[in-house]
């Protein structure tokens, strides 16, 4: 599945467009990470069990994304966005969506 | 009378120990920022904007790439912070730290764009947001699609 977030795809055209589709999780923190967060801030710099987590929630938001784009037969997704929002209880919530395409690749 | 000498005792110790802290936190930082300058140079001049198409470029082939990082600001940084907000202004520890996290979210998408062979990336955007809980750390995340 081809995700870009323009408007078109270069070296495609889009023939159809099939609605908006999107993804989201909401990933709540994990003790462990959380605790060693805690000790790293100590000194600050990257934390990298965070970094990870987050990167991990949001491939799953997209790939839930890309699973409503396939029921619709769509083969691509064109301007993705994404958001980021964090809600009470130390939990986050991510969320991509976009417009289900049908392209063809430019002969 | 043998409270006063412990409390100034714990006092001084706490205060050395965030103080220490703070010195690490910023010699960690001076060497994270030279590592990040340096991959910075490795990769060139190379063409990021956050327009829709790069101008007189008739690219064949585009893809979503991302990058993102997690930091986390340091103890010292937080008091000097809260310092800081009692008469309002600039916090300079916080903002060399986003500054820092932006420019590695732009790094590792453009690291990875590369890996796929891109020639520039448009349509770059960022975001930044609180990772959630107590602790004020924040995630930058910055995406685009690279063409080729």
């Amino acid at each position: 599945m081809l995700l870009v977030n323009t408007e078109t795809i270069p070296g495609h055209t889009i023939v159809e467009a099939r609605g908006l589709v999107s993804g989201n999780t909401i990933r709540a923190k994990n003790l462990g990470r959380d605790i060693g967060a805690g000790f790293k801030n100590l000194v600050g710099g990257e934390l990298t069990g965070y970094t990870e987590l987050l990167n991990e929630s949001r491939q799953e938001a997209t790939d839930r994304m890309i699973a409503n784009a396939m029921a619709m037969q769509a083969n691509a997704i064109v301007n993705v966005r994404f958001t980021t929002s964090a809600i009470a209880g130390g939990a986050a919530e991510l969320y991509a969506y976009g417009t289900a395409v049908v392209v063809k690749p430019n002969a | 009378m043998g409270d006063l000498p412990v409390a100034l005792l714990v006092i001084l110790v706490t205060t050395s120990v965030s103080v220490l802290l703070g010195l690490i936190g910023l010699f960690l930082e001076k060497g994270y920022e030279a590592k990040l300058a340096g991959r910075e140079a490795a990769l060139g001049a190379f063409l990021i904007l956050d327009l829709d198409t790069v101008p007189g470029m008739a690219p064949t082939a585009g893809q979503l790439v991302s990058g993102n990082v997690v930091m986390g600001t340091g103890y010292l940084k937080q008091f000097a912070a809260s310092l800081r907000n009692l008469v309002g202004g600039e916090i300079k520890g916080y903002q060399r730290v986003l500054d820092l996290a932006r420019r590695e979210a732009q790094l590792r998408m453009v690291e990875a764009a590369v890996a796929l062979g891109a020639q520039a990336i448009v349509n770059v955007r960022f975001e930044t947001s609180d990772v959630g809980g107590a602790k004020p750390f924040s995630e930058v995340f910055c995406y685009g699609t690279m063409v080729k």
